[in-house]
């Protein structure tokens, strides 16, 4: 009863942001999320261990969400970040605890150079070859996993990882993990990037219209490699941030980043700087799903709800970030939806019980 | 032709108007189009002969008026486009609808259906089907499993109408052709008309759309035209009519015979223009997509108009100046220096060169706002210290759209939102904050209302008065042309075949330089 009650509320919070009630609806939601909780489970979630707990595991998903924002700007999907955050994770793992190298800076150097080849191989094969960035970056995501393996051997990495390292992701200076400073900080230049700098300009008018960005004088396939180069260098340090913070690398993490930053980059785009990709919706998008995730946790929910619930965000924030900024589109959706509603929001309820 | 007056006609547009909103498209026009004829329907750009047709395919419906197809009135039927198709009609249109990365039987089988074997589809049968349709027109020679993108551009012509045609046999049916040898090299023209002429034998009406008054003489029975929506030559047997007649009534202009003479080996650069100064462009020899071997000279503080029918290579031109499609041959000099070896839109806009293709969506960024949009080009100069300042960024936008009177005169609005005239404006401030010497406007005031365009007009011609800026106008619209070019050329097949200086440049003497028939012989004057 209360489970079903809180669900369509979170869901009513949800499309609201859809029916274009504020700008900043998606920080109102995950407010609203918080307090219904906190309510609900005072006594462990509305606890400062589980903000601190929230924060520190979300800080990489957050890099791989800028890691995926970037190319997404330009008009093309990157697939392969959530696998080179584990790449990057291992490689910087191995190098060190396999003796390759001792110092932890050059290790994640090297993990940021490994970052741009990546970065700089998808957006050749996208921009130059023409080819599909799904199709393509599935392709690397496939040859990244494949080089994991390979590198870790296929084992777990935990042995000799300085403690210098370990630090980068377990300090909490002032109370609050370091990863979500890291996150907060390259918040800040990526947005500073995307709206006060010519470049980030260039990044949305391609996204808008690629033809009518060239006969502008942009460079477009520079433009768009350098968006996937940057891209894969953040995707490499969000594995590094992870790797540091659990104090082991896992052949088969990484992958599991991928749908919640997929959910993040389509939900932000609802908010903060609506129809366009941008870093704080995609910033606060990032802790909603997380928020709401820890609460059905914490209510005890059966297992199968987790993946339910991020699949329902996931293509709920699609369907949003296509309707929600375009006037005619939402009229239209309205008018094809319009007899199935009522049902569709009985379908769904069903779902979430 | 004279003994198909007595059959019915296959169909008949019977006082049909259309009006969107209140621009009226088609004013009470009435045609037949008989078996066993080809008809030609002509007009310019906008003259309603594609509303026409896309009536008849039951795209839009008529605001009043019927449309009888075999007597039967269409209106009555419960589903117009499919009661059409199954009277016979079929429409072969410009972009011919095939599947270029299919093989030819199965885009025959896509819209015919494919013979129906014991089990699934008999291939065998169906290759048999699909060579039999393609000796029909003359195609015997095309292997059904070849793809149809490796054929030639009259092979695939011939698919398409193959494919429309198919079972049009004893029964007759009707054919429209829309456009069709705009996308056909001219040696190839011929072997069209042979297969039309054949279809018409069988008694299909034939339903022929196009710009070329060529072809129209060699090819239809009968000829109409269409003008602003309304019908200024109703079934005029073609060898009743002349060029010249036909270019007055397409254009209403009264053709004073004027001296030009058109060639094929016209050379701009061999003409009066020579001037003392350097020119701001220069072509030479320059080839590439459609255009062949063009040479011109623009200079600052005029305005050259290029004019010529669709597919006369106008736009590409365009293109390859401007560096958005690549140069085979030849120089292009931009205040002297050969540039062709680096051509593209960057460097064109960093030499000064500023574009507006024809296509607005490839013109703006329909998701930007205004602001936005005005700053694309000259973003670099927005930045104060290491950002961009929002405050300098909508000075200089408002004070745009003061200067340009775009309405809403509101900055932050998406340009999407914003009608085709303010747009154009938008774009145009776009490339004027670039300080351009040299300004290609490619069809700019196409679908644009006469205000915004006298407004566009206006913001052009004070920048070339006042900042002597040169402008290339690429333009199919006579009026606009003779209003504000100082130079025109013609062109046609890629080439220019004429130049009209001064004076001379008039509505009709365009008009007539455009439409006149090269390599025919024209009635002397």
């Amino acid at each position: 009863m209360t489970q079903k009650q809180e669900n369509s509320f979170l869901m009513r919070v949800v499309g609201g942001v859809g029916q274009r009630l504020s700008k900043y609806a998606i920080a109102v939601a995950l407010v609203v999320v918080i307090a219904l909780f906190s309510l609900l489970r005072p006594e462990t979630y509305f606890a400062i261990g589980n903000f601190g707990s929230i924060m520190q595991a979300n800080s990489s998903i957050v890099l791989v969400s800028f890691a995926l924002l970037l190319p997404l700007i330009t008009g093309h999907f990157d697939l392969s970040v959530a696998t080179m955050a584990g790449f990057g994770g291992v490689l910087a793992a191995g190098l060190l605890s396999f003796g390759f190298i001792s110092s932890w800076p050059l290790a994640i150097l090297i993990v940021a150079l490994a970052g741009a080849v990546v970065g700089l191989v998808n957006g050749m094969l996208v921009a130059l070859l023409k080819l599909n960035s799904l199709v393509v970056t599935l392709g690397t995501q496939t040859l990244l996993f494949g080089g994991i393996l390979w590198f870790s051997r296929g084992q777990v990495i935990y042995d000799g990882l300085p403690a210098g390292f370990l630090a980068l992701g377990q300090s909490r200076p002032f109370g609050i993990p370091l990863p979500f400073y890291y996150a907060m900080v390259i918040a800040l230049i990526l947005w500073f990037v995307l709206y006060y700098r010519p470049v980030g300009r260039r990044l949305y008018a391609i996204g808008g219209s690629e033809d009518a960005a060239r006969l502008t004088g942009i460079k477009v396939e520079k433009s768009v490699i350098g968006a996937f180069m940057v891209g894969g260098v953040l995707a490499g340090l969000a594995g590094v941030v992870q790797v540091s913070q659990n104090g082991s690398a896992s052949p088969t993490s990484g992958a599991e980043f991928l749908l919640p930053a997929i959910a993040a980059c389509f939900l932000g785009e609802t908010s903060i700087r609506r129809g366009f990709y941008n870093v704080w919706g995609t910033f606060i998008a990032v802790y909603l799903v997380a928020a709401g995730t820890s609460g059905l946790f914490m209510l005890g929910a059966p297992v199968w709800v987790q993946p339910v619930f991020n699949g329902v965000v996931l293509i709920g924030a699609v369907i949003l970030a296509k309707y929600s900024s375009r006037k005619g589109d939402a009229k239209k959706l309205a008018g094809f939806l319009g007899p199935l509603t009522r049902k569709a929001h009985k379908d769904e309820a069903t779902v979430q019980r | 032709m004279s003994d198909h007056r007595e059959r019915d006609p296959f169909v008949s547009f019977v006082n049909v108007t259309k009006d969107f909103g209140a621009n009226r498209v088609l004013d009470n026009v009435s045609l037949d189009f008989y078996p066993g004829s080809i008809h030609a329907v002509l007009g310019a750009n906008g003259s309603g002969k594609s509303t026409l047709m896309k009536i008849l395919a039951g795209y839009h419906s008529p605001s009043s008026g019927n449309v009888l197809v075999k007597s039967e009135n269409m209106a009555g039927k419960p589903n117009w486009s499919v009661s059409v198709r199954e009277s016979g009609v079929r429409f072969v249109h410009q972009d011919l609808g095939l599947v270029g990365g299919m093989s030819v039987l199965d885009n025959m089988g896509l819209t015919s259906g494919f013979a129906a074997g014991l089990l699934g589809i008999s291939w065998r049968k169906q290759r048999q089907n699909v060579m039999d349709d393609l000796a029909a027109v003359g195609l015997s020679d095309v292997n059904p499993e070849t793809l149809v993108r490796d054929l030639g551009p009259i092979q695939q012509t011939l698919v398409a109408i193959a494919r429309a045609t198919k079972e049009m046999g004893g029964a007759g049916g009707c054919l429209v052709l829309d456009e069709p040898t705009a996308r056909l090299p001219n040696d190839q023209v011929e072997e069209l008309s042979v297969r039309c002429r054949s279809l018409r034998d069988r008694g299909v009406a034939l339903i022929y759309i196009s710009h070329r008054l060529d072809e129209v003489f060699s090819l239809a029975d009968t000829v109409s035209v269409l003008r602003d929506g309304q019908l200024v030559m109703a079934q005029n047997p073609t060898s009743k009519t002349s060029v010249r007649e036909l270019t007055e009534v397409i254009t209403g202009t009264v053709s004073a015979e004027s001296g030009l003479k058109i060639s094929p080996d016209f050379a701009d650069t061999q003409t009066t223009q020579q001037r003392a100064v350097e020119p701001a462009l220069e072509a030479v020899g320059l080839s590439g997509a459609r255009v062949s071997d063009v040479n011109f000279r623009l200079y600052p503080g005029e305005i050259l108009a290029v004019t010529g029918l669709a597919g006369s290579g106008r736009s590409e031109l365009g293109r390859l100046l401007f560096g958005s499609q690549p140069v085979t041959a030849g120089a292009v000099k931009f205040k002297g220096e050969d540039v062709a070896e680096r051509l593209s839109p960057n460097e064109s806009m960093a030499r000064g060169m500023g574009y507006i293709p024809q296509d607005r969506k490839q013109a703006l960024v329909s998701t930007l706002n205004v602001t936005e949009n005005l700053t694309l080009a000259t973003i670099k100069n927005y930045l104060r210290g290491i950002g961009l300042s929002a405050k300098s960024t909508r000075a200089f936008a408002e004070g745009a759209i003061e200067d340009f009177d775009v309405r809403p005169a509101d900055p932050d609005r998406k340009i999407g939102e914003l009608s085709g005239g303010n747009q154009q404006k938008v774009v145009l401030g776009k490339w004027l904050a670039i300080q351009p010497t040299v300004l290609i406007l490619d069809e700019c005031t196409y679908g644009v209302d006469v205000g915004a365009r006298r407004g566009i007009m206006k913001i052009v011609t004070d920048r070339v008065a006042g900042g002597g800026i040169a402008v290339l106008l690429i333009d199919s619209d006579i009026d606009l042309i003779s209003t504000y070019a100082d130079r025109v050329l013609i062109m046609q097949d890629g080439r220019f075949v004429g130049e009209i200086i001064g004076d001379d440049i008039t509505p009709a003497s365009i008009a007539a330089a455009s439409y006149a028939v090269l390599e025919t012989t024209r009635p002397k004057e």
